[in-house]
């Protein structure tokens, strides 16, 4: 029964479609040449894991060779456009506040709520792009991802502040993930696991970017890092007095270029875990 | 049509009629003296191509319940066509000398 449990464990790294296709065929010739290899245990499961290996690989190759796999692929990139986007233009308003200060500027801050609203734009314009070809969904896509992106970062900006970066991935990906069930609702049924595949997504990109890069939180949202390192003045209401001291703006091509990667790395992560969800939303759109 | 030696295993393994997974990795090792030993994994990949080309269908399964699978004509023909491309390699192969004559 053990073995059993260590193969249906390892058949769960096959792409879904071909496991419930062909799951439990496999299991039952699993079984059978478990039943006759006697005593011949390391043989037996050398020469198993060996053609798991293979065919887990060839599995993968066709399916990303699919037209899901395809749209899967469309979807990763999208999400990793938008968050490059998004840093980009902050690094940019940065940047301009920056080369641009005058006195009259003293004490204007840039809102969490105004990076978030980037946040969702750049994000929802990049999926809508990719979502174009297979679901109409218009700019509502677009205005409820920046909305919600924009509520959800202040929020989430608090609640950092004692949670740490996964309490704020939570909030950030549970706002986000209900303003797009809002347009997604009446595309799809089930559109509430969306809300669900957020959540999720979020925090693991916002981990998996800090822990790629040492930096928990910066990129997806570097002024609210700023307020969770105690930078900013934690009474000035706002994410971080960013725009008006110039302090994060990037200084150097490093700084660019580690800000690109963080950025692009967070929206791989998101886009590759909410592709699946994503996917399977579509089969069951209206 | 089919672009392994492994999906031209499992249809020569179908050619005596239909057959379960099971069945085809034994035959299959058989009929090639051990040489070509499938797993599970390598064996459900091919058949799910195969399937996908039209080569083998499902067909009832068997007193087990086990699923079983049998060639169509097209695979059928696919496979007479797979084998009379090799023959026609190895004959150049012997008249080349690389392998003894038949005779």
């Amino acid at each position: 029964m053990t073995s059993e449990r260590v193969y249906l464990a390892l058949l769960r790294l096959y792409p879904g479609e071909f496991r419930e296709e062909f799951g439990d065929a496999l299991l039952d010739a699993f079984r059978e040449l478990h039943r006759r290899s006697g005593h011949r245990r390391i043989r037996f499961w050398s020469a198993l894991v060996a053609d798991l290996a293979h065919s887990i690989c060839r599995e993968w190759l066709d399916s990303l060779r699919s037209a899901r796999g395809q749209f899967a692929l469309r979807w990763v990139f999208a999400c990793a456009s938008g968050a490059i986007v998004t840093g980009t233009v902050g690094s940019a308003l940065s940047w301009s506040f920056t080369y641009f200060y005058h006195p009259y500027l003293e004490g204007l801050t840039f809102p969490a709520w105004g990076y978030g609203a980037l946040l969702g734009s750049g994000l929802g314009v990049a999926q809508l792009a990719a979502l174009r070809a297979r679901l109409r969904l218009g700019s509502a896509w677009v205005l409820a991802s920046a909305a919600c992106a924009a509520v959800g970062l202040e929020v989430a900006v608090l609640i950092a502040r004692s949670g740490g970066p996964v309490a704020y991935g939570l909030v950030l990906g549970c706002f986000i993930g209900a303003g797009q069930w809002l347009v997604l609702r009446r595309k799809t049924r089930e559109a509430a696991w969306w809300v669900a595949a957020s959540i999720v997504a979020v925090p693991i990109g916002i981990v998996s970017c800090g822990l790629a890069l040492n930096g928990p939180l910066r990129g997806l949202n570097q002024l609210s890092n700023d307020v969770l390192a105690s930078h900013a003045p934690a009474d000035s209401g706002h994410a971080i007095g960013l725009l008006s001291r110039g302090l994060y703006g990037p200084t150097s091509l490093v700084d660019l270029t580690v800000e690109f990667a963080v950025m692009a790395t967070a929206g791989l992560v998101i886009g590759a875990v909410t592709a699946s969800a994503l996917s399977s939303l579509m089969s069951r759109a209206r | 049509m089919f672009s392994t030696r492994i999906e031209f295993c499992v249809l020569i393994g179908l050619l005596d009629g239909p057959r379960h997974g099971y069945g085809i990795m034994q035959d299959v090792g058989e009929m090639t003296a051990g040489e070509v030993r499938l797993g599970p994994g390598t064996l459900y990949s091919a058949i799910k191509r195969l399937l996908r080309g039209g080569l083998i269908e499902e067909c009832e399964a068997d007193a087990d319940r086990r699923r079983c699978y049998r060639l169509t004509r097209k695979g059928r023909t696919a496979a007479a066509e797979e084998a009379r491309r090799l023959s026609d390699l190895v004959r150049a192969a012997r008249k080349r000398g690389l392998l003894p004559s038949a005779s």
